[in-house]
């Protein structure tokens, strides 16, 4: 049976034979990635709430100025950024930002035609065959803009923890509810005219659960898995394990179990004015954080097999 | 023609003779090995004894890093060697994720052994030695970095650098699509084995035990 020698080495400077933490992909990246899944989640939630224009507009500034910047922060060399269009045909990382650039043009022109000063393109206001295409190109990138990430993790097989069928799923659905939870915090700047609270409250209950329910079974699914998939889960849940605190209160507790409670206790309860906005609002800033720290533990809890 | 590497583990002494060597040839700043040998206790005292494993990059046949690259930057060559060219790398780190052997580091800094000496005359740049403002003129950071194979000294009928310091031999260096090459020979003979063979990368470093 292998030794559980969990080492956190200082990269290059391994001399031991044992499990050994992933340590380049952090803070950055786990912005990088909650952000992307989060905007493209707005964007493509706005189309469909009747084209709600700050919904799709903020998304968009999500993904392309909080996403490409912290891409752009991380990259040893950001003025090189264009070469990742050079490799689409094996890499989840050049398929993403092909992605990432065509939902930006298409969205962006798809956004800026229900503004006033473009009414004189062909598309305005998203109508025409021009503006569909537009429309559907953006929401089919935004995604693949919520799921590469997933599979750039998902594919190489170094790292079991997060080589795992259910990882893109889990992160589309945790994308889906950082846009319905975005959306919640617009409420009070477009109106009930514009977006219905409790149908998106509705759906922020369904995702939420579903997403409770998926990480329960990712995390079950994996603990049967290698022997590093295992100490992955144990560095995530167990005391001890160095990630324990926050996944089980940021994650867990205040990013899943609260924010379902709250939005378990609007439906019951039916609050109106602003105590409902109140209850949204709280479960919106929870779940957010929450999808954000849980792209940060999947990250910093990766562990490779030992070499031998 | 696959390049390929067989290591005598019953020959290694862990003299690190061979991580050094690749050291001082490549230039590679601080927190760089190329080559390292790594240590392992086994037993329980009193029968206690170490094990070693020289490890570097296996320029795998079925190579993840190649895959992962989003531009292209790794690639394998057609003699099995799989190299990076530092001007297409992002330093997105994605090769360091995907390789199961963590042969890959990624360069964040350029830094000298000896950051705090200043001392006019001698240091030049200060915090940088004459022979490491010699040896990093043409690194550059930001970049992951491995093991080549020492594939410049290949192109001059030598063999890498590694394989001939090793003062017990235990390193063995050819072809491995010859039959008759003494690393296809060795691995035959005496069941040369694969690292994590089960991730089905094919390895081109193999290891007698």
């Amino acid at each position: 049976m292998q030794e559980r020698t969990l080492i956190t080495p200082y990269r290059g400077m391994e001399f031991v034979i044992g499990y050994r933490s992933q340590t380049e992909w952090r803070w950055l990246m786990a912005i990088a990635f909650a952000t992307g899944g989060m905007g493209a989640g707005l964007f493509i939630l706005s189309v469909f709430m009747n084209d709600l224009v700050m919904g799709m507009m903020v998304g968009w500034l999500i993904v392309a100025v909080i996403k490409g910047g912290a891409h752009l922060l991380f990259l040893g060399h950001p003025l090189r950024i264009f070469y990742a269009f050079r490799a689409p045909k094996l890499s989840w990382i050049s398929r993403g930002f092909i992605a990432t650039f065509a939902f930006l043009i298409f969205g962006g022109l798809y956004i800026i035609s229900f503004f006033p000063w473009f009414a004189w393109l062909p598309w305005a206001s998203g109508a025409g065959w021009l503006g569909e295409t537009f429309k559907y190109i953006a929401i089919v990138c935004g995604a693949v803009v919520m799921v590469y990430t997933a599979l750039v993790m998902a594919q190489p097989s170094a790292i079991p923890f997060w080589n795992n069928s259910l990882l893109p799923v889990l992160f589309i659905g945790v994308g889906l509810a950082g846009g319905v939870a975005l959306l919640l915090l617009m409420y009070p700047f477009v109106g009930a005219a514009a977006l219905d609270v409790y149908f998106i409250e509705m759906l922020g209950r369904i995702l939420i659960s579903t997403n409770l329910v998926l990480l329960m079974f990712y995390l079950l699914t994996v603990f049967k898995g290698p022997l590093a998939a295992q100490e992955s889960v144990r560095i995530l849940l167990y005391k001890g394990g160095g990630l324990s605190a926050i996944f089980d209160v940021l994650v867990l507790g205040l990013g899943l179990i609260a924010p379902l409670a709250i939005v378990f206790y609007v439906y019951f309860s039916q609050p109106s004015g602003s105590g409902l906005y109140n209850l949204v609002a709280a479960a919106a800033l929870l779940e957010v954080t929450g999808s954000f720290f849980l792209r940060f533990c999947f990250l910093r809890a990766g562990v490779n097999n030992p070499v031998y | 023609m696959r390049y390929g590497m067989v290591i005598d583990l019953k020959r290694c002494v862990c003299c690190d003779s061979c991580t050094m060597a690749c050291k001082v040839l490549h230039y590679n700043p601080t927190k760089v090995f190329w080559a390292r040998v790594l240590e392992k206790e086994v037993g329980k005292y009193p029968n206690v004894r170490k094990e070693f494993l020289p490890v570097l990059c296996n320029h795998c046949e079925s190579p993840p890093c190649v895959d992962a690259c989003p531009t292209g930057a790794s690639s394998k060559r057609e003699d099995g060697i799989v190299l990076i060219d530092y001007d297409l790398c992002i330093g997105c780190r994605a090769c360091t994720a995907a390789c199961p052997y963590g042969a890959r580091t990624y360069l964040r800094k350029i830094e000298g052994y000896y950051p705090e000496k200043c001392e006019e005359g001698y240091w030049g740049i200060c915090g940088l030695t004459v022979n490491e403002q010699m040896g990093y003129k043409d690194k550059q950071s930001g970049v992951s970095t491995k093991c080549t194979f020492c594939f410049d000294r290949l192109e001059q009928g030598r063999e890498p650098f590694c394989v001939e310091v090793c003062p017990t031999e235990a390193r063995y260096f050819g072809d491995l699509n010859d039959p008759t090459s003494e690393v296809s020979e060795l691995i035959t003979k005496r069941d040369g084995k694969q690292l994590r063979a089960e991730e089905g990368t094919n390895p081109s470093v193999y290891y007698l035990s």
